[in-house]
């Protein structure tokens, strides 16, 4: 029975939050469960990370909402493209990433996954709500309609309830473990709504129209248009990565101190 | 002897796949009613009865748009292509200010008696994915490649990167 | 029929500046919160991630 100290889930945690070992198996994925390394490598780039995003969000929106040329048919409505685009791809990475970590949290016990997925689902949900209601702002004017059943938005709304419910989940019992296995598995299962969302506009006829920029073949989108896009999509998904780390580490350090005090009120109480 | 990690990351991949399969064969069985509309062909080859209501989509086909008033109510008949079959229909009611020829379209509505044509009581605009600013589609008219009323605008390879200017000097090219 | 579409514009973009403000000052204030207060509680000396919480 192979009962090194790596897979000895809850030994592990505790050691890790109250004395941040450093790498005990050989296993190179738990270099990176270490949330002391975590926070040495990770604290000092959070405000590069976030100062950046802002800047790169601002350009792009500003670029967007003022300096955009508008489309010959849709005419100003165009420009709702620069938040509605950019929200969509980060909320389909942010959950692709969350998935990753609770491959990780099942498979290997990471503790820092568990972290990870508790703190990127609101932050993954935020941008997909505002997907979907940047979307529906651009439909009434564009389609004749806020809001149709087709395979597109309704994916996009299964994910959208998915954060949802990963976020609750993980949240729901007093023993925090039970809650990451649980969202563990609801973040793996969900993440076969991804594909589905990707692939709608071609699978089925839809409403929603077809990828603008693909891996393959020229970008639809006129070159003027595209710049502010390619620029606000890089500062979304900046802020993204700023606000995930900046909640996992915070999250980090609430249960750092939570253990110390607890460990004191032990010592103490003794 | 397969240690505790390796058997968890068996069980995930078998049921990753079996969860793949079983959402696999339902999307493939419910492909129907997942489509958010039929296209002209579609309608053609399978015959809706009179009456059951459903989407149709396609192109607003050039030169079949006839707008007139009945009984005070603005009315409008079109044909909706998609390039291999064409359906008539017939809407009353305040289009949407996107309607034109050439435009993509989703009506709701049904066949009427004989499969003569389609009453549509909703009619909405569908977007290509093409996005141009309103000089480079003028470019592109003036250079003979495209025509709006004709449907989508041509391979973004020739229009996305080039100056106004550029498309129109490409004439004939 | 030429439609205004400026207020759906000047939504979306309200809409974005709404949500992705609200969540990063929210994680701003938490972030600050729990570096003061593991700073605070955190033995001299001996932490890793105390080190940045200075």
């Amino acid at each position: 029975m192979d009962r090194s100290p790596a897979t000895d889930y809850a030994a592990d945690a505790q050691a890790a939050m109250i004395a941040a070992p450093t790498s005990k198996s050989g296993a190179w994925l738990h270099r990176f469960a270490n949330p002391g390394r975590f926070q040495r490598l990770v604290q000092p780039l959070i405000p590069w990370i976030g100062w950046a995003a802002l800047i790169v969000c601002s350009v792009g929106l500003v670029w967007g909402f003022a300096f955009a040329p508008a489309d010959w048919q849709q005419g100003i409505a165009s420009r709702i493209m620069y938040v509605h685009v950019p929200a969509a791809w980060v909320a389909m990475n942010g959950y692709a990433a969350l998935a990753i970590c609770s491959l990780l949290s099942i498979v290997w016990r990471h503790p820092l996954a568990d972290i990870a997925a508790k703190e990127m689902g609101p932050v993954g949900a935020g941008f997909t709500g505002l997907c979907l209601i940047t979307g529906s702002l651009w439909g009434k004017p564009e389609w004749g309609t806020y809001w149709v059943w087709d395979a597109r938005l309704t994916s996009v709304l299964i994910l959208f309830f998915l954060y949802l419910g990963h976020m609750a989940l993980i949240r729901a019992f007093d023993n925090p473990q039970h809650g990451y296995r649980a969202a563990a598995i609801l973040g793996l299962v969900g993440a076969i709504n991804l594909p589905i969302i990707v692939f709608s506009v071609y699978w089925w006829n839809s409403l929603h129209q077809g990828n603008s920029i693909t891996l393959t073949g020229p970008s639809k989108i006129y070159v003027t248009m595209l710049y502010p896009l390619l620029i606000s999509t890089l500062g979304f998904y900046l802020a993204f990565i700023a606000m995930s780390l900046a909640r996992i580490s915070s999250g980090i350090m609430e249960n750092r101190a939570r253990a110390l005090l607890l460990a004191r009120a032990e010592r103490s109480g003794s | 002897m397969m240690s505790r990690k390796k058997r968890r990351l068996w069980i995930v991949i078998a049921c990753g796949l079996g969860l793949s399969t079983a959402v696999a064969l339902m999307l493939v069985a419910f492909r129907s009613s997942l489509s958010f509309f039929m296209s002209p062909q579609q309608v053609a080859a399978r015959h809706p009865p009179a009456g059951r209501v459903f989407r149709l989509g396609g192109i607003v086909q050039a030169n079949t748009v006839v707008m007139g008033t009945r009984d005070g109510a603005p009315y409008t008949t079109f044909r909706i292509t998609d390039g291999r079959a064409s359906i008539p229909v017939v809407y009353t009611g305040v289009l949407p200010g996107l309607f034109r020829q050439g435009q993509g379209v989703v009506t709701i509505g049904a066949m009427s008696r004989g499969d003569r044509e389609f009453l549509a009581s909703t009619v909405l605009a569908k977007h290509g994915a093409d996005y141009m600013p309103r000089d480079v589609e003028m470019a592109l008219r003036k250079a003979g490649k495209w025509n709006p009323k004709f449907g989508p605008p041509p391979n973004a390879g020739a229009w996305d990167d080039k100056s106004p200017a550029q498309i129109e000097a490409s004439n004939n090219g | 029929m030429v439609k205004n579409t400026l207020p759906y514009v000047v939504g979306s973009y309200g809409a974005a500046l709404a949500i992705i403000g609200i969540l990063s000052l929210t994680t701003f204030f938490r972030y600050r919160a729990a570096r003061r207060r593991l700073a605070a509680v955190e033995p001299r000396g001996r932490g890793e991630s105390g080190s940045a919480a200075s």
